[in-house]
């Protein structure tokens, strides 16, 4: 295998002249600590190692998304704005990424427009200069206000384009949407994202070119995770076959439910003669403190995971999972569940099979549990299933089987309406109701209520903070004095003299 | 009855513990755990290997008493032994096992039970491989020849085919596809297992495939999907990493993707039992935790193969140089080829690692040559396939050829000893009076100590070396005062 991809990369260096540069996108602050450490990372240890971050050559690093606004209010008290802001101060060569998951915010329902370009203005203004957006339908038109305020504010756009075992969901369906990104919206980069890690080798060696030709002289990332193992791998073959750029997390936030790791990743495409960038001893230093806060925080670093093909097979998230059962353990058909999984995926391809992220887990789910707990399949259909047939949360990316629909239409709530109805915009509203607060604070209320934001509380920004014992760094600091004095120092319960 | 869907050996107690436990199971962790094993029905259980007969010796336990007890826990099932023809210790006049003595050594594990062996030969030499086959089937015993895997540059899929094919004119009973560096890929082996067929013709194809480059689950799964008639497996605890693939995940996932309805709940439910026992084992000892490793190319470099990996990547490790691992794997590479590339297996690849990492260390190349890298050089274990390096061939000389020791001549020279000392003599490079003798009951009894309990009786065991002797750490504090020797 290595003398294989190290002759298709001489090859392309023969055939160009030159050696290709593979660019690496940290994703440590915001992917990593999500799959890893359910986005728990505070403000205040992502700082002492921001600055070596920025020094250490990636082309950009993803710092924030709505997970990370989610769980920094929820269950960290802390402002994801002040967060921003705080990093963009010390990373100051590498543009900071930000991530708008189209146009769905808390509780994901679409939200009107003013909203969500608000969401993204104040990101740049707070620092961002790259906006990455994503919808899970692969609906363009819900990507359209996102992306023209990202251009408008000068900020660099990339797609991402989620990754789906479906029928349909072929190379041609992929390039296509990258083409449109790049003709219709003219973005900078366009990303694959495989958020549950279910790529095969056979399938990248194909997606890949096919992405590039689609996009010509655009860059294309490339984003998979490890839950099978093969991540490192599939990432390198994507890399020989047109990548420009790979996800990358710092070891050890890397591997397990995390992406590749940016130490293995840069030192195997280096091997096979890439040229790749990164600073391997800041890497080490970064991976270093890294380890040593899981320590202290108690939280898991990546262990790498065994291959097992059930991945590829349910595309269910581990979280989606447990949800579905414990909901019908509590619903008193626990038994049901091995039905209720076939039938998913039976709804599942009959709705035009969508990605399997938020929302759609659930709402595919709702309706393969009516299916098994009636006689007759789509007699009782919940609202969400009508309203995602009625095109609420945007246009299908595959048609909805067609007796289905003509089901769904007969059967769902008389009070939904067949079209969508336009969203009304909620600024004037809300800037009616705080009249005197900020943009920011603004969003931030209407995301996540009063009572949340009132009990926000500042991030204490010392760049010294460490993850060692104090003595430790008290014995480390006293070492490097250069004077040979003697130094005697006693405080309670403990004495230290040094010579 | 169906045909099972795999046909599946464990390897748990011979490569599963040398590859993640460093060898650490004694004979009484073995006898505890193997009813456990063995009520998982495999098609056989490897009790011994080369390596663990070293490490049995080593210990002060007795290997022949190891395979009589276990012999005995597992009734009904087949026992498995790996025989190799070529020594590591490097006494000289046996680093090649002649037949009188390999036959001597076969004997003595027909006699104990085992009624099925792996013959290794890494330079696959058919004059030395047939006589012992022949030996071996006079016996009875059910042998399987190894064939180990080589990358495709170095040999095609027809150099092995013609290789394979040469193996089973022979008459072995089956042959194995050795990859113990853990190289193959899906690619390979859609060509590979073919062509191998073809040579074989009848005789079946058995599989042995590590897992250091992580892929290794997969392609064993891609075997078992387009046909392979047996596979090493290990419990959880000892697989993966420089071991072989997990058996309990394989099973589920054949379950899963064939449907495949004769892989019983109760199958399953024994494996995860057994699992369950040796991880606990595993925690109360101190021994490393199952875990996978991370997907590198560097393997395809190194070639490194099973506990040798494990442990120079340790090494690497430990001397902080694991962001060197391409440079190592490169070096293993330069050195192997300056020896006339042998085969990447025992007796060859721990030196060549010993080597690389001295010149990874800074010494100039070559100024110390490995004893093994010497042996290799002088061609002591046979023709290799590429050619040595012609100054260094030159600056050790050539050496006069030894006879190996006849087995009256060995009777002779050690009277007092039985056949079966003669042969741990042979190939652990000790001598027959130093063989460790059989162990009472008592002490073959398995107790769960931690491992500060171990270490607090070691210590005291060896009270005449120390004066006073203090060990401080989390949650254990011992302070010995020591004994007049």
């Amino acid at each position: 295998m290595l003398e294989h991809l190290k002759a298709l990369v001489a090859a392309e260096t023969a055939r160009t002249g030159e050696r290709r540069t593979i660019h690496l996108n940290d994703d440590t602050l915001r992917d990593g600590q999500q799959c890893l450490w359910a986005t728990r990372m505070r403000t205040e240890d992502m700082l002492p190692i921001a600055e070596r971050l920025d020094r250490a050559g990636f082309l950009s690093m993803q710092t924030i998304a709505l997970v990370q606004f989610d769980a920094s209010v929820l269950f960290l008290n802390q402002d994801p704005f002040e967060r921003i802001r705080l990093l963009r101060e010390r990373i100051t060569r590498t543009p900071m990424r930000g991530a708008v998951r189209s146009n769905l915010m808390r509780g994901f329902f679409p939200v009107a427009d003013d909203i969500t370009e608000l969401f993204v203005e104040r990101q740049i203004a707070n620092g961002i200069r790259d906006i990455a957006v994503f919808d899970a339908l692969l609906c363009s038109d819900n990507l359209a206000s996102s992306i023209r305020t990202a251009r408008r504010l000068g900020a660099n756009v990339t797609l991402g384009l989620g990754y789906n075992i479906a029928p349909g969901y072929d190379d041609a369906l992929y390039a296509s949407k990258a083409r449109e990104g790049v003709e219709r919206f003219g973005v900078q980069t366009v990303a694959l994202g495989d958020a549950a890690g279910i790529l095969t080798i056979d399938r990248v060696r194909t997606i890949v070119p096919a992405l590039k030709q689609a996009i010509g002289d655009k860059r294309l990332e490339f984003n998979t995770h490890c839950l099978t193992g093969l991540g490192p791998l599939l990432a390198i073959e994507a890399a020989v076959h047109g990548a420009d750029t790979i996800l990358t997390a710092v070891d050890p936030l890397a591997n397990g439910n995390s992406l590749p790791a940016s130490q293995m990743i840069a030192r195997n495409l280096r091997e096979i003669g890439f040229d790749v960038v990164v600073d391997d001893r800041l890497l080490d230093e970064v991976g270093e403190y890294l380890g040593a806060l899981a320590g202290r925080e108690r939280q898991p670093i990546g262990v790498p995971a065994e291959y097992e093909p059930s991945h590829y097979i349910t595309q269910y998230a581990g979280g989606a999972m447990s949800n579905l059962e414990s909901q019908l353990k509590l619903a008193g058909i626990a038994d049901k569940l091995p039905a209720v999984l076939e039938e998913i995926g039976r709804v599942r391809m009959e709705l035009g099979s969508p990605i399997m992220v938020t929302p759609y887990p659930a709402i595919v789910a709702a309706q393969a549990v009516m299916n098994v707990l009636n006689s007759e399949r789509y007699k009782v259909v919940p609202d969400e299933v009508k309203k995602y047939v009625c095109g609420y949360f945007g246009a299908l990316p595959l048609p909805v089987d067609s007796n289905v629909k003509d089901r769904v239409l007969a059967n769902g709530s008389k009070d939904i309406a067949l079209t969508p109805p336009v969203i009304a915009p909620v600024l004037p509203e809300l800037r009616q109701r705080y009249k005197d607060l900020g943009d920011d604070e603004l969003l931030l209320r209407y995301m996540y209520g009063d009572e949340k934001i009132n009990a926000l509380a500042h991030t204490a920004a010392g760049d010294n903070f460490s993850v060692h014992h104090p003595i430790v760094d008290l014995v480390a600091g006293l070492a490097k004095r250069q004077s040979k004095a003697r130094m005697q120092i006693s405080g309670d319960g403990f004495s230290l003299s040094a010579n | 009855m169906s045909e099972p869907a795999l046909r599946y050996t464990d390897v748990s107690l011979t490569d599963g513990q040398s590859a993640r436990w460093a060898g650490a199971m004694t004979t009484p962790m073995m006898l505890a755990v193997a009813t456990r094993l063995a009520a998982t029905r495999p098609a056989a259980i490897e009790i011994v290997s080369p390596v663990t007969l070293q490490q049995c010796v080593a210990r002060g336990e007795n290997p022949w008493q190891r395979i009589e007890l276990l012999r005995e826990r597992c009734p009904g099932i087949v026992l498995r032994a790996a025989v190799a023809l070529l020594t590591e210790h490097g006494k000289r006049g046996t680093d090649v096992i002649s037949t009188e003595v390999a036959t001597l050594w076969l004997r003595e594990l027909a006699q104990r039970g085992v009624s099925e062996i792996v013959l290794i030969d890494p330079m696959v030499a058919i004059e030395r491989i047939a006589p012992v086959l022949k030996e071996a089937k006079a016996l009875g015993l059910t042998t399987i020849i190894a064939l180990p895997l080589t990358q495709e540059s170095t040999r095609s899929d027809d150099d092995l085919r013609a290789q394979a094919a040469a193996l089973a004119r022979m008459g072995a009973g089956r042959l194995m596809l050795r990859d113990e560096a853990g190289l193959l890929t899906t690619d390979r082996l859609t060509t590979l297992l073919p062509a191998l067929r073809a040579g074989l013709g009848a005789t079946p194809l058995d599989l042995h495939l590590r897992c250091q480059t992580a892929l290794g689950p997969m392609v064993a799964l891609e075997a078992a999907r387009i046909g392979i008639d047996g596979l090493d497996t290990a419990f959880a605890p000892l697989a993966n990493g420089a071991s072989v693939p997990a058996l309990g995940t394989l099973l589920k996932s054949l379950r899963m993707l064939s449907s495949e309805t004769s892989i019983s709940a109760q199958i399953l439910h024994a494996v995860g039992e057994a699992d369950r026992l040796l991880a606990e084992l595993a925690d109360r000892h101190g021994f490393g935790p199952a875990q996978a490793w991370v997907f590198d190319l560097a393997p395809y470099a190194h070639q490194l193969p099973g506990e040798v990996a494990a442990q120079f990547m340790q090494r690497l490790a430990a001397l902080r140089l694991a962001h060197k691992l391409h440079s190592f794997a490169n070096e293993c590479a330069r050195v192997r080829s300056d020896i006339g590339a042998p085969p990447m297996l025992a007796p060859f690849a721990r030196p060549i690692a010993e080597q690389a990492l001295l010149h990874l260390q800074g010494r100039p190349r070559y100024a110390e040559i490995r004893p093994g890298v010497r042996r290799a050089l002088q061609q002591v274990y046979g023709t290799t396939s590429g050619a040595v390096d012609a100054r260094l061939a030159q600056r050790l000389g050539a050496l006069p050829k030894t006879l190996a020791p006849s087995v009256a001549s060995l009777r002779a020279a050690y009277p007092e000893a039985s056949d079966a000392a003669l042969v741990l003599g042979q190939t652990c490079g000790v001598a027959p009076e130093a063989v460790p003798t059989p162990a009472s009951p008592e002490i073959l009894r398995y107790v769960a100590t931690t491992p500060a309990d171990a270490l607090l009786a070691g210590l005291t065991a060896r009270a005449a070396r120390y004066a006073q002797l203090g060990v401080q750490g989390p949650g254990v504090a011992i302070q010995l005062q020591g004994t007049e020797a």
